[in-house]
């Protein structure tokens, strides 16, 4: 849960390869010391009772069985062989440890980002049985104070564009890069950073993924190359409505005829907004 | 061009694409009933709502119980009959699809929220019993009426005629009596009551929202093709057809208000709907008029992405499935 706000805070792109190895560091320690922890555990109150039977007897955690399996193995920064043969000695306590839940409810308490998941927009609206909640990206608009681009103009903007920042040009194409929605993600990110992931990862993962439009062809092609890339499993997909309500709280964009734009702009050629 | 009097039928070419566009957006667009889910309203209703916000509510169900079937009606008889692009009334078949879908929606909200058969049957007879329900209904019959004896549109005193009808519809039946009940229901939502309905509403207005934009476009398309009709006679009837739409729709707030509910107010309600009118005096080509604010920061929720907990709601934010027939399987396609 909140990978997202984690790369927020760190200043890093979704995508960039900054974040995916700040994501297979995390994994990475998380699961070490799970086993770590359980084996110590084991140590002192006993193994669970299958241990015996279990891989990690046979001197393999997730790590050694996914060196055998999958395409493409994050960097290892602890001693796995060590730990391995610690494991064969003193037994786990625990025969499965680490799984990556959707965490859709607490993250909204807690409120932060769900999951291992790109935000889906800079403006939301979250639904649950308790109500509808108004999920602001509260990270874009310290940037945007920051640079003094926050107004209530830039949060009409914003709400017009989807909650997208894309094709606001008042906003640098850094910041513009780092807050891009999930629906302006490659999926190919998400599938990639899980499939480095599962090395970590001995249950399984929540992973969801996101087409705005979804195709035949896109689906054949995501799941296959979520299959290819030893995936497990995958979770929801999400797509978007095809037609959306009307806007009430953003103005009508005001349209111009032709005359109208030709004989205001003779008129006031500094100020005719017909021709801004 | 639109308004011709024989009989268009050739969609090759196509004259009118962009409203081929929108039929074909809206068909993904299809929901049904069985996705709807009163239960939580049930308890509300018995429990929850003051005297106060119960008497909102029924005359809300009074409004919807009639409206829909009423805009059906025009869309008949006048629409269909008048626009003539093959184009446009493949789009008005499925908004007819989706007009017969939120009268069933109403009809379940009615057998829901009125266990009394007396109340049920009141509820249907409101247009002509409850004087400010009738007072909407009467707008929407004066409109209607005045194009009853219209077979062709053959002269243009007949096409501007129309024309009235059609943008009655759309900026002040849909446009605004709708958008006006919408509010009261989102401001319900936002203190937490009747789910049900708000989610039953957020499919609605989707449609509503469909259907003033493909009304918007076709009045756009006849401001094209016969500019002589928009003239400044036309321009003065429309504002005077506004100004009347609010004044109606304000008698009826003061009688959905009449006890008084805490957070929601006739002025701001006044505000809200002059806000949404100048909206649609904008989408007609016209300039704004009553220059007020939206009043209502609740509104705000139904102009973002929405991300529904599955366990809890039903999924509104989605698109239906396509036809396999047409697309084929591939591996190399961008994701």
């Amino acid at each position: 849960m909140g990978l997202q706000d984690a790369f927020f805070k760190m200043g890093y792109v979704f995508d960039s390869p900054e974040a995916k190895r700040l994501s297979d560091q995390i994994s990475e320690t998380v699961y070490y010391h799970a086993l770590k922890t359980s084996s110590q555990i084991a140590k002192k109150q006993g193994a669970f009772p299958a241990f015996k039977d279990s891989r990690y007897a046979a001197g393999f955690t997730q790590v050694q069985l996914a060196q055998d399996l999958q395409p493409e193995m994050p960097k290892l920064n602890f001693d796995w062989a060590a730990l391995a043969k610690d494991i064969q000695r003193d037994g786990l306590r625990n025969s499965l440890l680490i799984a990556i839940a959707p965490t859709a409810t607490i993250a909204s308490i807690v409120g932060s980002y769900e999951s291992i998941e790109p935000q889906i927009s800079n403006f939301f609206k979250r639904e649950t049985l308790s109500g509808e909640f108004l999920n602001i990206n509260r990270y874009l608009i310290q940037d945007l104070k920051d640079l003094g681009l926050w107004s209530p103009t830039m949060r009409a903007q914003i709400i017009e564009q989807e909650g997208s920042i894309q094709n606001i040009e008042a906003i640098p194409l850094e910041i513009r890069a780092k807050y891009r929605t999930v629906w302006e993600v490659s999926q190919k990110t998400l599938i990639d950073m899980a499939a480095t992931r599962s090395a970590f990862v001995d249950q399984s993962q929540s992973l969801n993924l996101f087409l705005e439009d979804p195709s035949i062809g896109k689906l054949s092609s995501m799941y296959m190359y979520a299959w290819k890339q030893g995936i497990k499993t995958t979770y929801y997909l999400r797509s978007r409505a095809k037609t959306k309500i009307k806007k009430t709280t953003v103005e009508e964009p005001k349209s111009y005829s032709a005359e109208e734009a030709v004989a205001c702009s003779l008129e006031n050629p500094e100020t005719c907004e017909a021709c801004q | 061009m639109i308004l011709n009097t024989e009989l268009n039928l050739t969609l090759r070419p196509m004259q009118y694409p962009q409203f081929f566009k929108l039929y074909k957006d809206s068909i993904k667009n299809i929901w049904t009933t069985d996705e709807l889910d009163f239960s939580i309203d049930f308890e509300h209703l018995r429990d929850k709502l003051s005297p106060k916000e119960a008497h909102l509510i029924k005359r809300l169900v009074a409004f919807f119980a009639t409206a829909d079937n009423l805009v059906a009606h025009n869309l008949v008889l006048n629409f269909y009959k008048h626009l003539n692009s093959p184009e446009y009334r493949m789009f008005l078949g499925k908004q007819l699809f989706d007009e017969m879908l939120h009268v069933e929606t109403y009809l379940l909200l009615v057998d829901n929220y009125l266990p009394d058969p007396v109340e049920r049957s009141e509820a249907f007879d409101a247009y002509r019993s409850i004087p400010s329900v009738k007072l909407k209904a009467d707008f929407c019959f004066k409109y209607m009426d005045s194009i009853n004896e219209l077979d062709k549109l053959d002269t243009d005193e007949k096409k501007k005629q129309f024309l009235q009808n059609l943008i009655c519809f759309a900026a002040c039946v849909e446009g605004l009596f709708f958008f006006g009940s919408f509010a009261y229901v989102y401001f319900l939502r936002n203190k937490g009551l009747l789910p049900g309905l708000a989610a039953a509403t957020n499919w609605v207005f989707r449609d509503e929202t469909m259907h003033i934009e493909a009304a918007m476009a076709a009045i756009g398309v006849i401001r094209e093709e016969y500019p002589h009709l928009f003239d400044e006679a036309l321009k003065k009837r429309t504002e005077a057809m506004i100004d009347e739409a609010i004044e109606v729709e304000m008698a009826f707030c003061s009688d959905a208000l009449s006890l008084g509910v805490s957070g929601i107010s006739p002025t701001m309600m006044k505000d809200y709907l002059m806000y949404c009118a100048d909206n649609r005096l904008v989408q007609l080509g016209y300039p704004k008029k009553y220059l007020t604010k939206n009043p209502f920061p609740f509104m705000v929720l139904q102009d973002v992405q929405s991300l529904t907990n599955f366990f809890e709601k039903r999924v509104t934010e989605y698109q239906k499935g396509f036809s396999a027939t047409k697309q084929a399987v591939v591996f190399d396609e961008a994701f």
